[in-house]
């Protein structure tokens, strides 16, 4: 990937409110999903949202695939912005962008076969003769590692990984530039889980695809892609190349989530020193003013309370938006992983 | 010191059309006192089915209670009335679920949930059970207690949730905790403040934990010993650094390696190939055989004996046969 070449998406001030009301009398409240992101993925990256739930990081998906429609902001594929084109523009569009969904057994069709599920990408976007896209059906599934004998199979015959398997190849169907995997191997068992990294990371070499991953798992997300964007509550706190951001997290809700995994080699374990955040994430309908983590961090300043901190590079390509901890003497952020 | 809870060669299945699944093929484990014993599988391992059995929950027929011991304060819990079993299940044995929100009532407070524990097995009055429901909630970090009381289920996050969870199954000053999957459903940060919890609470109380969990790093905070499950079966159990320091079944060694980590190089994952097997159909080997690059010929046809390579390490693999031959 070289530095020149242009971004395959841009984010630009991307904000997705929605009206919550709480009561039939009471007013409504903004619930700030997505609030002010900020973005850019290079062709053939693989790049990754981590955040726990309700950070806004589906909402982002959705938005990125312009299935849903944002309150302000911008999205950038290859230059066009997707939520001003028009509808057979964006069904044009919908071919290079593709998503795979976290849960193999909601998101399959479960009257169809598998030669139907695989067909249908070609039959509603209209390419290739019926003898054609039989032959395009064959090649995905060798190419996903689904037996062709299995081809006049239904979802519920196959287990949850191979479900997963005919997922990615509809995604795959249309030789998409662009895939969002939603949380594409968080509801499969580890030995499965590391069938379907693999196969992502081959596919990826093979038809020279971008990735948009989004997750609450950095060890998923570190065998995969190359830059991490960290959210919290809406907002990207933190983003960079992922051996930085994994090695030297420069903000403390990072530095709290990497904390937190629980490693398993019970050797480091007893050694490492954790840093447990206490209470819970603050509901999205009433987030804290000044910097959202204020309350959970260990160190938080008075202006934290009050001032919204931007993203600032604090070293080359790590991004993070805190004041306090890139300056703070850290005593443990290192020692936390190694 | 003898064990707090013994299982010996449990095996339960249940009947099906399609056949007698054997979802629990010959468990054997003890736990000791203040102990935390982690047993660790994928989907379809009968780690869950080997909880409920343990707490008598399962529903029988369809489940089936083929053969084995659960000996639990001199007393075989497979033998006793389930009036009997109703004496010990939340008092002596107590048990917390992956799902805090579905295995809460959700129009019930809190209080109420916690407190009926209490009255049921101490015979206490109302207010005083309350009482020590407040206490409770105030022992898991919930802020507030004697407010957050009077809440109902929906009210309370998944990790205040659980927390709860965690308070009722407490009520009783249990002697064995069954925690199936407890964090599964909670996000990292959520899941680090409960397992400390957990561990907290362990070592004030000296009860002994089963830590049902399909999550390694789980097993390496948290564990003392391990057993490890496939198809139903133990495959290998030994002290938790023993296990992850030199894991000897192949299943064993290819679950670590498939695990993505945080820390080191790897590029490539290496993958577990093909499936777990269906358990409707009788395996007379080993379950692992179709998938275990190390098979032998007689590995299809025979069942694995136990082997016992390092004191306190067990291995259910022929490959041990063969070295130490």
């Amino acid at each position: 990937m070289s530095r020149d070449t242009a971004p395959i998406l841009e984010i630009r001030g991307l904000k997705r409110h929605f009206a919550v009301s709480r009561g039939l009398f009471s007013s409504k409240t903004m619930l700030k999903a997505v609030d002010g992101v900020d973005f850019s993925v290079m062709p053939q990256e693989s790049f990754a949202v981590v955040g726990e739930s309700g950070c806004g990081k589906t909402t982002l998906a959705r938005l990125l695939l312009a299935l849903d429609r944002p309150t302000a902001g911008e999205v950038l594929f290859e230059g066009n912005n997707i939520f001003s084109l028009r509808r057979g523009a964006l069904r044009r569009l919908r071919r290079d962008m593709q998503i795979i969904f976290q849960d193999p057994y909601s998101s399959l069709n479960p009257r169809m076969t598998v030669e139907e599920l695989l067909m249908e990408p070609f039959v509603i976007h209209g390419i290739g003769a019926p003898a054609e896209r039989r032959e395009r059906v064959k090649r995905l599934m060798d190419a996903c590692g689904l037996a062709q004998s299995k081809i006049s199979s239904y979802p519920h015959e196959f287990s949850g990984g191979q479900r997963q398997r005919i997922g990615i190849a509809r995604a795959l169907a249309l030789n998409p530039k662009l895939v969002i995997a939603d949380e594409p191997v968080s509801a499969l068992d580890v030995s499965i889980q590391a069938q379907i990294l693999n196969l992502l990371k081959d596919l990826q070499n093979e038809m020279r695809l971008t990735y948009v991953f989004i997750s609450h798992d950095f060890s998923t997300v570190r065998h995969l892609c190359q830059r991490i964007a960290v959210m919290y509550l809406g907002r990207v706190v933190e983003m960079g190349q992922t051996e930085s951001l994994l090695g030297n997290p420069q903000h403390p809700y990072t530095e709290a989530l990497l904390s937190a995994i629980p490693i398993p080699d019970p050797n480091i374990e007893k050694k490492r020193t954790r840093v447990i955040l206490t209470g819970d994430v603050p509901s999205p309908l009433a987030p804290p003013s000044g910097c959202h983590f204020h309350p959970r961090c260990r160190y938080a300043t008075e202006a934290c309370k009050s001032r919204t901190p931007e993203l600032s590079e604090t070293q080359p390509g790590h991004w993070a938006a805190c004041p306090v901890l890139p300056f703070a003497q850290k005593p443990s952020a290192a020692a936390l992983i190694h | 010191m003898d064990p707090v809870l013994s299982v010996k060669d449990l095996r339960v299945g249940f009947r099906t059309e399609r056949g007698f699944l054997r979802a629990v093929d010959g468990i054997s484990y003890d736990l000791h006192a203040g102990q935390t014993l982690a047993i660790v599988g994928e989907s379809g391992s009968g780690k869950s089915v080997h909880a409920l059995s343990i707490l008598r929950l399962l529903p029988e027929p369809p489940a089936e209670i083929v053969s084995g011991e659960i000996t639990f304060a001199g007393r075989d819990l497979l033998k006793l009335s389930l009036s009997e079993m109703r004496k010990i299940r939340g008092n002596r044995i107590a048990m917390i679920f992956q799902e805090p929100m579905t295995s809460l009532n959700p129009v019930l407070t809190i209080g109420d949930q916690i407190s009926e524990a209490v009255i049921l097995h101490q015979k206490v009055s109302q207010a005083k059970a309350m009482a020590k429901a407040v206490d409770l909630l105030k022992k898991v970090g919930i802020p507030h207690p004697s407010e957050r009381v009077k809440d109902y289920p929906h009210q309370f996050s998944g990790g205040m949730r659980q927390r709860a969870m965690i308070a009722m199954a407490l009520s009783c000053d249990p002697d064995v905790l069954v925690a199936d999957e407890p964090t599964t459903a909670l996000d990292v940060t959520i899941q680090a403040q409960i397992l400390e919890l957990m561990r907290d609470i362990q070592k004030e109380s000296k009860m002994g934990i089963v830590l049902i969990t399909h999550n390694l790093g789980v097993v390496a905070e948290m564990a003392d010993e391990v057993c490890v499950m496939y198809a139903g079966r133990q495959m290998e159990g030994a002290g938790v650094s023993e296990l992850f320091k030199d894991p000897r079944h192949p299943y064993t060694r290819g679950l670590l390696n498939s695990v993505p980590s945080l820390y080191g190089r790897k590029d490539r994952l290496e993958a577990i190939a093909g499936q777990p097997p269906e358990l409707v159909s009788e395996v007379p080997g080993c379950p692992f055989e179709p998938r275990c690059s190390k098979a032998m010929a007689h590995c299809k046809t025979e069942r694995p004996t136990r082997f016992e390579p390092a004191a306190g390490h067990y291995s259910y693999c022929w490959m041990e046969d063969a070295k130490s031959q």
